[in-house]
């Protein structure tokens, strides 16, 4: 590239790994889980890198091998990547904009349970989630063509229970991630961007809000706070923010060392020009594939609270709460167990793998540019 | 030297956290709405409740009673429960090796899955074994414990009465009930393991796979399971030490929602009798202990992750 180093050329070789995860956050991507082998984390010794090792010295092995990883991933890999990408990019590029059909069926499920859970009250063929049905008649009956899902303890009607538990569900775990996409976000960039003593102070609020146990934090939040459904959010999107602010973070230092914000900034563009015009784009793709996987994990979340007595108050229902009720049934009618099990799975496997697709889709567009 | 360093910085940064946990963990309670007399003595005059407030010491400052709390939790004085007069510690003597078997047990059985699986499909890797593995994987880890471990009791406990569901026997007074009683909640909660380890293992062992000292190794003829499992996992384990140590947090939350579904006399019962019942004394030390717990667990993995790389300590 001699004449014309345009910013996507630049792009080009940056890789953005996925963090190790951390907290109740960090099953879902173990580290260097992707695609290609990964660039042996453990081969590199931070202190021998570029001065980005030395800016900050990080105790914590997780968030080493992560930083060693994104600078082995943007260094070590050179111009022999952006060779193969730009190739992979003019030949490849065709092939790989269709989706495969499990990303359109994991599309297809979420849109078919955000869709039921948006119009339920307008639906005719949900019924109200709290009204008896057939005079007691329904008690535990299984499934039929009346009640699709059968009936539970109460009589009523589990399909409707399920579609309007999918409204308290999706909304805590929308409600959560949105507060922790934007806090987490703002803590990240800022704490990723400004160097000194701000950016230290907020990589240890981060640190210290990892060193509870999520879901604890969580379940001692909720059970002072109360059990109202924005409050639930409110704990679980607190708990989440952490997870997001370290991937949010990573990635800035990652990318505020790039040639084209120091271009930026030999122009005289201020900090709040650079991040949002020059880092924020670049940061976002891996917030939102992370934001799916931390949403995911606050459904789940959800449900795990209210098997500890501090879900949705009934009689809304949640998810959460209809597997609790019918943990008193197992044997009479699994259905009332099954139906919010198998939700919740397939809700959390298409999270999980449109996040996936996401963050291998958004690392090739980048790539290709 | 620096191994001695790394280790001064790591007891600093320990006490600071350590020191924050606590005090988070005691604060919010304060911010608890109402007044904790009334839940204490439903009935009372403002007198009786005056007197309440001074036995507890609920008109001091704020910090003088966060120093008092932290003294007495760190002297291993946890309260007493409000009504029974019951001592926390009594609880917790009874219930930690419950849930520390819990734990230990799932571990153990998911990396006894893990490492072999993680092995194989490395050393496979493309193969329809391996993709199948690696799709069963992501499937398990969509799963959640509790539900996989609510299928578990609906079959193989309350349809086809294979194995109890509710309770526990201590492994002393009779071992084969206690693993009988185990069998479930631990298969629950080392699933969800099982496919994070495996997945972690499996990219790690093909980078490693890739070295040239395993090219050497394979050259001077050693036998493919040698190469595997002696020269190959040791490099790629250390990854594992510290997923396993990550996964801790999760393994916490994931124990106490079991013993909940189990009905295991653990930690996590303890904690969800406490909210049930109001008990906020019994539930903060609870909090306090196992967050401590967890800081200092991932403060070893830290000093040990050190010990085992001597890279890391010059970082």
């Amino acid at each position: 590239m001699p004449d014309r180093p345009s910013r996507g050329w630049y792009r080009a070789r940056q890789k953005v790994g996925p963090e190790p995860g951390s907290g109740m956050f960090r099953t879902r991507q173990p580290p260097a889980d992707t695609e290609e082998p990964p660039v042996d984390t453990p081969e590199a010794p931070a202190d021998a890198q570029e001065p980005a090792a030395t800016m900050e010295k990080p105790l914590d092995p997780a968030e080493q091998i992560h930083e060693s990883f994104l600078e082995t991933g943007a260094e070590a890999e050179g111009l022999t990547v952006d060779v193969a990408a730009i190739e992979a990019g003019s030949e490849g590029l065709g092939k790989r904009k269709r989706l495969p059909i499990a990303a359109w069926l994991a599309v297809g499920w979420v849109v078919l349970i955000v869709g039921l859970a948006v119009f339920a009250p307008w639906l005719p063929f949900v019924k109200n989630p709290n009204a008896i049905q057939d005079n007691g008649g329904l008690r535990l009956a299984s499934p039929s063509i009346d009640a699709w899902l059968g009936g539970d303890a109460n009589s009523r009607d589990v399909f409707a229970r399920m579609v309007w538990g999918a409204r308290a569900s999706l909304m805590i775990g929308v409600g959560s991630i949105i507060f922790a996409f934007i806090v987490g976000g703002v803590l990240g960039i800022i704490g990723g961007f400004v160097k000194g003593r701000v950016g230290e102070a907020i990589a240890g609020l981060l640190d210290v809000m990892l060193a509870f146990p999520a879901l604890l934090l969580a379940l001692y939040f909720v059970s002072i706070l109360g059990r109202d459904i924005w409050k639930i959010a409110f704990a679980l999107g607190i708990v989440a923010t952490p997870a997001i602010a370290r991937i949010a973070r990573a990635s800035t230092i990652a990318w505020a060392d790039r040639d084209f914000v120091l271009a930026a900034r030999a122009q005289g563009a201020r900090a709040p020009r650079i991040v949002v015009r020059e880092i924020l784009p670049n940061v976002l793709p891996a917030m939102y594939s992370i934001a799916l996987l931390a949403m995911a994990i606050t459904i789940v979340a959800e449900a795990a609270l209210a098997q500890l007595g501090v879900g949705v108050i009934p009689p809304t229902s949640s998810w959460g709460n209809i597997i609790l009720q019918a943990r008193t049934h197992l044997a009479a009618a699994p259905w009332l167990m099954l139906a919010p099990s198998v939700a919740i799975f397939l809700t959390v496997l298409s999270l999980n793998y449109l996040g996936d697709v996401i963050r291998a889709r958004l690392d090739v567009r980048e790539s290709a540019l | 030297m620096q191994l001695l360093a790394t280790l001064g910085r790591v007891v600093v940064r320990l006490v600071v956290v350590l020191l924050i946990v606590t005090f988070v963990t005691f604060g919010m309670l304060k911010l608890l709405p109402g007044d904790p007399i009334a839940t204490l003595r439903p009935v009372s005059t403002e007198e009786q409740r005056d007197e309440i407030r001074e036995e507890l010491g609920l008109n001091d400052p704020f910090l003088v009673q966060y120093g008092n709390w932290l003294r007495d939790f760190f002297t291993g004085d946890f309260g007493r429960y409000y009504d029974s007069g019951e001592s926390v510690n009594a609880k917790l003597e009874k219930s930690l090796p419950v849930s520390l078997q819990l734990m230990g047990y799932s571990i153990a059985l998911a990396l006894l899955i893990a490492i072999p699986l993680g092995v194989i499909t490395a050393y496979r890797s493309g193969t329809r074994f391996d993709r199948g593995a690696n799709a069963a994987a992501f499937g398990l880890l969509a799963l959640p414990n509790f539900v996989l471990g609510l299928l578990l009791a609906t079959y193989l406990g309350a349809r086809w009465q294979i194995l109890p569901t509710q309770g526990y026997e201590e492994f002393g007074a009779d071992p084969v009930e206690h693993f009988r009683f185990m069998v479930l909640p631990v298969v629950a909660l080392a699933v969800a393991q099982i496919a994070v380890y495996m997945r972690l293992l499996r990219s790690d062992m093909i980078a490693t796979l890739q070295e040239n000292f395993v090219t050497t190794a394979k050259a001077k003829g050693v036998s493919p399971r040698r190469v595997l499992f002696r020269h190959a996992l040791r490099p790629s384990s250390l990854t594992l030490l510290t997923v396993a140590g990550l996964n801790m947090g999760t393994l916490i939350g994931g124990a106490i929602v079991i013993e909940v579904i189990f009905a295991l006399p653990g930690m996590g019962r303890n904690i969800y009798e406490a909210i049930l019942t109001s008990q906020y004394v019994a539930l903060q030390s609870f909090v306090a202990i196992i967050a401590v717990a967890y800081v200092l667990i991932n403060a070893l993995i830290d000093i040990l992750y050190a010990v085992l790389d001597p890279r890391i300590r010059r970082a």
